[in-house]
């Protein structure tokens, strides 16, 4: 570890965590620009004065502002998200109990759209300006520009309602239970193939992009130059030296593109019926849940500042020419 | 390898990226065409409003009367997809104005200036970069009730940020520069010098991160409308494109494939036109 690396990381954990407060009171801010009273959007509609008293109580929302805004930050800081009127429930709770399938559902697009974004890119780089490149990038650029909500619409439209082939809906069938293990990992995997994959190529573009590019540079960097003219076999100039170099950023893509992809899974997860957060969220959103909605905004944007600075760290080990800031 | 080889590699790339660009530009441009060709010429071209429910009763395929068909409330899937190109622009084109007018007003100054407005530019864009930002729109939209304007000034509240960065970083490499250093010898106020000296250098990056906030822009708008989020007096595909949702069960593929073509080609022609004016403005990236 070159020295100054402990100061950097440490700066960048701090400036990181210092998001957290801001997300929160920046919620606040928000939450106070309404027209209407944020007692009574956040009891619910339909809630009894009684409730929405309560509401104003627990939350002081009869205060002044700066006590409100302490009042509200000290309780997020215990994780207390607030207490869900629709699950009748704490916000906390509901959102960890639908997070494991939200992660399965991301976590697999995500290493489909890397693994084969790379190995597109790759391929394109080596051939390029040949027609093996050309229609890779097109095929990658018209990916990249359907929305996800048409896209995801015609593989149901081929593979379920067509061809039959995947469930229309759902995480697990009726009656499998967790009795049988195989069958019951064999059917989430049945149910994940289509959600996975509209996530995996709206995706995948980007890597492709990027992997091209980066590739190309490398190949043509005067370390391959070298390597070539010492007459080392291409194979291993390409995988061992290129490849190597070229995947440095896709590190950093990865991170950025977990906070732009779930939009994605929100609308994923709304047309498969997937019992995630995205579903949660507009399961929120349809029955003005509004402690829910917000507890969403600010968990999930916690968990992408935590990945972010995770994928900064895991930067600085794997790039040692990383810049310290 | 001699450094003749590495010059005529680096014209290859420089005339590889151009050829590519400009390819890439004449499909767009070939694309916008045609789109705008049907969304100035709706009035010539069907007699149906967008949103009329009844004209049948009930999902009905392509014909003559109908050339896309009709949704399950009978409305006109031609006259909604062709009004949902106006839509579409103009949410986008309104947003990105607006976000380009206050990422120059913040991203100019602080780049010129820098010091405690900088580092409070840097930070704020730190933090929208740092947050989901469709999770933010959807949080900002049921707060202040989804109608049209509200909408393009949320997607502009929230989208400014980047696009400030890169002016503001491009402002940093040009204030150096020789002709800057003489305007302010010269005695030009800091304003002159930064609308006419700084300004001209920043538009060729900022024409390129316009574009990609255009199809954003699009997308954003249809995303809402398709979570039932936008705004229900104004034909947008987002709606058409939740509609068919249910109707694809019954056969109606119509109601997806139709508005479908033309959400993807709009921001297909977009993106092209992000990347040919990228490879054209700035040969030297590699392509």
């Amino acid at each position: 570890m070159p020295s100054g690396t402990k100061e950097y990381l440490l700066k960048r954990v701090l400036i990181g965590l210092l998001m957290v407060p801001a997300v929160i009171v920046f919620t606040f801010v928000l939450l106070h620009m309404t027209p209407g009273d944020p007692a009574v959007l956040m009891a619910g509609e339909g809630a009894s004065p009684e409730y929405i008293n309560t509401i104003r109580e627990t939350y002081g929302l009869n205060k002044p502002l700066h006590e409100q805004l302490y009042i509200y930050l000290s309780k997020l800081f215990t994780g207390d998200l607030g207490y869900s009127f629709t699950f009748k429930r704490p916000v906390l709770n509901v959102i960890f109990e639908r997070l494991p399938t939200t992660l399965l559902l991301a976590g697999t697009g995500a290493l489909i759209a890397i693994g084969l974004g790379i190995v597109l890119g790759v391929v394109a780089a080596i051939r390029k300006d040949t027609i093996s490149d050309n229609i890779i990038s097109s095929v990658t650029l018209m990916l990249y520009s359907i929305p996800i909500f048409a896209l995801a619409q015609f593989l149901v439209l081929f593979f379920v309602i067509s061809f039959r082939l995947f469930p229309l809906s759902g995480y697990i069938s009726i009656g499998v239970s967790f009795s049988d293990p195989v069958a019951y990992v064999l059917n989430v995997l049945w149910h994940l193939v289509l959600p996975a994959t509209s996530l995996a190529l709206i995706q995948m573009a980007t890597y492709v992009k990027l992997t091209r590019a980066s590739m190309i540079e490398a190949l043509y960097s005067n370390y391959i130059v070298a390597a070539k003219a010492r007459g080392l076999q291409s194979r291993s100039i390409l995988f061992k030296h290129a490849l190597r170099n070229a995947l440095l950023p896709v590190i950093t893509v990865a991170g950025i593109q977990l906070g732009l992809i779930i939009g994605g899974v929100v609308i994923t997860e709304t047309i498969f019926s997937w019992p995630g957060v995205g579903r949660l969220t507009i399961e929120s959103i349809e029955s003005r849940d509004f402690p829910l909605l917000m507890g969403i905004f600010v968990f999930t944007s916690v968990s992408v500042i935590i990945a972010n600075i995770v994928t900064d760290i895991v930067y600085t080990f794997v790039d040692p020419r990383v810049k310290l800031r | 390898m001699t450094s003749l080889n590495i010059k005529s590699f680096v014209k290859r790339f420089a005339l590889g990226s151009k050829v590519r660009g400009s390819r890439a530009l004449t499909i767009s441009i070939a694309l916008l065409a045609i789109i705008l060709f049907f969304g100035l010429t709706i009035a010539l071209l069907t007699n149906k409003e967008p949103l009329r429910t009844g004209y049948t009763a009930g999902l009905t395929a392509p014909n003559s009367e109908y050339p896309m068909g009709t949704d399950q409330l009978g409305r006109d899937i031609f006259s909604w997809t062709l009004h949902g190109i106006r839509t579409a622009l103009y949410v986008s084109i309104i947003s990105t104005s607006l976000t380009v007018v206050i990422a120059v007003l913040v991203g100019l100054p602080a780049g010129y200036f820098g010091g405690k407005f900088d580092q409070i530019l840097m930070r704020i864009t730190d933090f929208f970069l740092s947050i989901p930002r469709f999770i933010l729109i959807i949080f900002a939209v049921i707060i202040f009730s989804p109608s049209i304007s509200n909408i393009i000034l949320i997607l502009s509240a929230f989208s400014w940020p980047s696009i400030a960065r890169i002016v503001r970083a491009e402002v940093l490499s040009t204030k150096e520069r020789e002709y800057v250093q003489a305007a302010k010898v010269i005695g030009s106020n800091s304003i002159d010098i930064m609308f006419s000296e700084i300004l001209p250098n920043v538009i060729p990056p900022m024409l390129v991160a316009s574009a990609l906030q255009m199809s954003d822009a699009i997308l954003a708008e249809a995303g809402l409308s398709f979570l039932g989020l936008g705004d229900p007096n104004v034909p947008s595909w987002g709606r058409m494109l939740a509609i068919a949702r249910q109707a694809i069960y019954v056969g109606g593929w119509w109601t997806l494939l139709f508005p479908s073509i033309f959400i993807t080609a709009t921001v297909l022609a977009i993106n092209l036109l992000a990347d040919g004016l990228n490879d054209v403005l700035n040969p030297k990236s590699v392509r």
